[in-house]
């Protein structure tokens, strides 16, 4: 490094400043000694020559060096204070300008104190003077106000090892005594004070039931189901060994739709089943059945054939408007070689004359309890009916909504609905593979006899195929709405040991004749649509909110027996007042923004799959089930307030709400709730009823919603379900 | 069957209008960690800013010192700031990346010289005997007459206004660097002869440090010439013959000549004699590092203190993104030794710290 002019000078004045001049008597001695050796008599020393002063000057700065400048005299000369020339005497500095000088120097200075100053100090002081002469002393209250004055501005931190040593810092014997702690603890104690607040419990408890196990009322309703179930079976088994009977659906006619049409059709025995010649359908008019036709008596060839049989005889098919009123059984017997359904004699007859519209028609033939002597299916059926007279050749059509649509061949097709005994052994089977199924000639194929409560005998009269378009040729099973309206009271009675007195699907008929799915053996499918509304507890706590739910639903019922298996769908909008997310975000940057969201969840939008079973009792129905659910979507309200820590963080904050849709965030999209519920038929069409679900699955997320999942939280729906139909009218 | 397929197609509907729902996305910002952080010791006494808390925040920009960027940022709250500049390199290199060349070199910190670094002054262009007087600019702003000292590193706009003995005036501007590597250098040569109708030169130009690429000749700043060697005939008047020459390193330079036409006595060199025989032998400037810090109302320079042995260690340099003006920020993460002093007292007090800092790089 190279020293420059200002370098030097600078140290120069540095060091200059902290020279001091001390004159001692020995420094004149020294100077002295270098005088002339030259004495005179006094013992003086003769003064230095000139000369000799000059080469003394000369020797001692001999090694010295000097540049001189021009600026260094202007520099110093530009110092002095104005006025004073250069070569004149300085004015004397003030005391002021002293101590401004002295405070300008002082400044920037520090200094680490030691008591050895003190002590030097004082020492150096004149006695009298001594630093440590008794001062006037403070007062407690000037005291205190020094205390408080440096304290008001101290905090500290306090660590664990400050007590550890101040303990230490107390002598061996100092140590604070048991009841000394007690002493400072009871004090602290004493300045301590608790607030409780309800939502602290609320809290507690929802952090204990997140803990505790399944709850105990799920697994008690459930298994008090499955209980009720067995019993009801088993009472049901016992009711069919006492009786000899089962009875499955009491239903009654109730309508005035129902018809009993005879028609004439060609049944074809396969020995499994029968089918229907839709090709043969033609309206018997021959004079022997339009005979008994006209005198309303059913032909006693128009019955339901034993499996196996050939039917070669006509079928009379007679609709009769049904009068409102139940429908008694009435025996019928059967023979091999007769149809089932044979009503006469066992049927009276109806005259001609008497089958007035309007007329009630009831059988006058034994008692309808008492079973056949013969042991043959008795099929009693009592029918309170209109009969419209029938001749010859006349067009006998339904009376219902659908008479006057005819068939596409131009035939019409009805359904008988009979309470019939089977005879032991006997096959009862549909008359047709399917009822649905329509025949090569665009005819459906008719029903069974009981499964489908149609009969359907298809006679030929006199072997001859009748063609006479204007008869009835053809027949119609009720259509479901008229199904659905007609409700049947069917005793099936088996002689004991007939039947396994438990095997309900072969005593059941089917509730629902003509359902379009039918499966074999009674079970069948039905769709439906549903309105529903529920109630909910809040999906967190602590919350006292009650949450709502309404939407609709669609489905199918699988029905056999007296189970019914339930698949449907269900959209629903939840509605909330208690789910809210906190969310703060500190987004680091050149500075930070802090955004902070208040989202609340006002509606989520969840689809519900119903899974379930159930037991029907008459027009009650007890379910059991599980309902999946899936949030689709929400909508949320959402206010943003943000932060900006920036150069003009004042213009950067900010306040935003709005309703937005679709923000899951916050929530579990999927949950699982077992089910039970109660179903009451009001009619056969409409349904309404009730079901209790408990979530399983935490339906928050904790780290955004304030407060906990609430666990297990139980929700109610009430639902009104219209069960629907498919068939042609 | 037709009211069979009516009702799953309803089904179908319903949950196809439940799925194709309008949804609203929120992007909430996700929380991060801080980004610029600063923590260390001065004079023994500890700071922690964060950039976003405390009111702390990341200042980025570039300041033009003497002529040099200085790229800059400063994290700073309302009690403490500390400020760290990085002065740009290769200054007569245009087309340098200052990025990549900090990613290779050892910063040393900046150091304040207590001398000047070079000296104006009318003999280097002539001498009195030809040159009655001379007007410095600097920069665009007059520095004096006669003599005129460069104190700092830079690269200055210096220009020469010049009044020969014969009361001919002309002017002579050229870009000095000082304190500054330089990468290539050149001067202007030429012979003169001496005609009826004005003096014929053959110029060339004496290079140094790299090969020459092109040079491109201007006569009272109109081309005349882009080839190295040049034969020309001036007029009786005053000429300036500029000569631009650009190195195969990338380096540009341009010197200028002020040509007495007539007799070749009232001309003036150009400045490159006084840029060579800068007296300064101290470390070029180049990516040096400089240290700002003010505690407590006091400002404490690293440049004014010895950091010959101080330390900054780049742990890192990364893209960040662009400030408020759009320029490019660079996340350069380091620890720093060093000694500052204090403004006023001049007192000398260390520094230790590590930080990820923000510094714009244009």
């Amino acid at each position: 490094m190279k020293w420059t002019d200002k370098d030097i000078d600078k140290l120069y004045s540095e060091s200059s400043e902290r020279l001091a001049f001390e004159y001692k008597e020995g420094y004149w001695d020294e100077f002295d000694a270098q005088l002339s050796e030259v004495q005179d008599a006094d013992g003086a020393k003769a003064p230095l020559s000139d000369a000799a002063i000059d080469s003394m000057y000369a020797a001692s700065s001999a090694g010295l060096a000097f540049d001189y400048k021009n600026d260094y005299w202007n520099e110093f000369n530009a110092s002095l204070p104005d006025g004073a020339a250069t070569d004149s005497p300085k004015p004397a500095l003030t005391d002021v300008e002293i101590d401004a000088m002295y405070a300008a120097s002082a400044a920037g200075l520090s200094f680490d104190y030691n008591n050895s100053y003190w002590n030097e100090f004082n020492a150096s002081l004149p006695q009298g003077a001594a630093a440590d002469s008794p001062k006037p002393a403070l007062t407690d209250t000037e005291i205190d106000a020094m205390y408080a004055a440096s304290a008001a501005g101290l905090s500290f931190d306090y660590k664990g090892a400050y007590w550890k040593d101040f303990n230490a810092s107390f002598p061996a014997d100092a140590v604070l005594t048991d009841n000394g702690i007690d002493e400072l603890y009871q004090e602290s104690a004493g300045d301590l004070a608790f607030e409780y607040k309800p939502s602290y419990w609320e809290e507690f408890k929802g952090r204990i039931r997140r803990q505790r196990r399944p709850d105990f009322l799920w697994f008690t309703t459930a298994f008090s189901f499955v209980g009720v179930l067995g019993v009801m079976a088993f009472m049901n088994s016992n009711s069919v060994s006492d009786s000899k009977t089962v009875t499955a659906n009491s239903n009654k006619i109730e309508t005035q739709k129902n018809k009993i049409s005879i028609s004439q059709s060609k049944v074809e025995n396969t020995g499994t089943s029968s089918k229907v010649d839709a090709s043969a359908n033609s309206v018997t008019s021959s004079p022997a059945n339009s005979g008994e036709i006209g005198n309303g008596i059913v032909n006693p060839s128009s019955a339901i054939l034993p499996v196996g049989s050939q039917v070669v005889d006509p079928t009379v098919l007679v609709s009769i408007p049904v009068v409102q009123s139940p429908v008694r059984s009435q025996v019928v017997p059967v023979t091999p070689e007769v149809p089932v359904l044979a009503l006469t004699p066992a049927i009276p007859t109806i005259p001609s004359n008497v089958t007035t519209p309007g007329q009630d028609i009831r059988p006058v033939g034994p008692d309808t309890n008492t079973p056949s002597p013969n042991g043959t299916i008795e099929a009693p059926v009592v029918v309170e009916t209109q009969v419209t007279p029938v001749t010859p050749g006349q067009d006998i059509r339904p009376v219902g909504p659908d008479t006057n649509t005819p068939s596409p061949n131009g035939t019409q097709q009805a359904s008988v609905v009979v309470e019939t005994q089977v005879t032991p052994g006997q096959d009862i089977r549909p008359v047709g593979p399917d009822a649905n199924t329509p025949s090569p000639n665009g005819t459906p194929e008719n029903g069974s006899l009981v499964e489908n409560n149609a009969i359907i005998v298809n006679p030929t009269l006199n072997g001859a195929e009748p063609n006479n378009p204007k008869d009835v040729n053809s027949t119609q099973p009720l259509s479901a709405d008229e199904l659905a309206a007609l409700e049947i009271e069917t005793e099936v009675r088996l002689p004991y040991g007939a039947h396994d007195p438990l095997d309900l699907s072969v005593s059941l008929p089917a509730p629902y004749p003509g359902s379009p799915l039918s499966f074999s053996r009674g079970a069948f499918v039905l769709a439906y649509v549903q309105g529903i509304g529920g109630l909910s507890q809040s999906l967190v706590i602590p919350s006292d909110e009650i949450s709502n739910s309404f939407g609709i639903g669609i489905g199918t019922e699988v029905h056999k027996g007296n189970f019914t298996w339930n698949f449907g769908v269900n959209a629903l909008v939840e509605n909330h007042n208690d789910l809210v997310l906190n969310r703060t975000a500190k987004v680091y940057g050149f500075g930070s923004d802090v955004y902070q969201f208040n989202i609340d969840y006002k509606q989520m939008y969840t689809l519900e799959a119903m899974i379930g079973v159930g037991y029907n009792l008459g027009r009650h129905r007890i379910d059991l089930g599980v309902r999946p659910s899936f949030v689709m979507s929400s909508r949320v309200h959402i206010e943003e307030l943000g932060t900006s820590t920036t150069e003009f963080a004042s213009d950067n904050d900010y306040n935003e709400s709005r309703d937005l849709f679709g923000f899951m965030d916050g929530l579990h999209r999927f949950g699982i709730k077992p089910t039970i519920g109660y179903m009451f038929k009001v009619s056969p069409s409409i349904s309404l009823g009730a079901t209790i679900g408990i979530e399983l699955r935490p339906s928050i997320n904790e780290d955004f919603i304030k407060g906990v999942n609430n666990t297990r939280p139980i929700d109610g729906q009430i639902y009104l379900r219209k069960t629907l139909s498919f068939r042609k009218k | 069957m037709r009211k069979v397929n009516t009702y799953f197609l309803l089904c179908a509907v319903a949950v196809l209008a439940l799925g194709s729902c309008t949804k609203e996305v929120i992007v909430l910002p996700e929380p991060n960690d801080p980004v610029f952080t600063l923590n260390g010791t001065l004079a023994g006494i500890e700071f922690d800013l964060v950039a976003g808390d405390d009111d702390a925040f990341m200042h980025t920009g570039t300041e033009m010192v003497n002529g040099v960027n200085l790229f800059s940022g400063e994290l700073s709250n309302d009690d403490f700031s500390l400020e760290l500049g990085i002065f740009d390199g290769m200054v007569d290199k245009p087309g340098h990346i200052t990025v990549d060349e900090i990613k290779n070199v050892t910063p040393t910190f900046a150091r304040h010289s207590s001398e000047p670094l070079l000296v104006l002054s009318k003999s280097m262009l002539g001498g009195s005997q030809v040159i009655q007087s001379v007007d410095w600019y600097i920069n665009n702003t007059f520095a004096g007459s006669g003599e005129v000292k460069i104190e700092e590193p830079g690269k200055y706009a210096v220009c020469a206004f010049i009044t020969f003995m014969n009361d001919s005036t002309n002017q002579l501007c050229e870009d000095i660097i000082v304190g500054y590597e330089r990468s290539a250098n050149f001067s202007i040569l030429y012979d003169f002869q001496q005609g009826q109708q004005g003096g014929f030169i053959n110029a060339s130009i004496s290079a140094v440090d790299a090969s020459v690429v092109s040079v491109e000749w201007f006569e009272d700043d109109v081309s005349i010439y882009t080839s190295q060697t040049i034969g020309h005939q001036l007029s009786t008047e005053s000429t300036r013959l500029k000569a631009i020459v650009h190195f195969d390193n990338g380096t540009v330079r341009e010197k200028t000549v002020i040509i007495d036409g007539e007799s070749n006595v009232y001309s003036a060199k150009s400045f490159s004699v006084m840029e060579m025989s800068s007296i300064y032998d101290g470390p070029s400037q180049d990516f040096n590092i400089r240290l700002k810090i003010k505690s407590d109302g006091k400002t404490y320079l690293s440049e004014y203190a010895n950091n010959e042995n101080s330390t900054l260690v780049i742990t890192g340099v990364e893209f960040y993104g662009k400030n408020t003006e759009g320029n490019d920020v660079y996340k350069v993460a380091g620890v720093v030794n060093a000694v500052v002093m204090e403004e006023v007292t001049e007192k000398m007090v260390s520094v230790n710290f590590s930080t990820v800092f923000g510094v714009e790089i244009q």
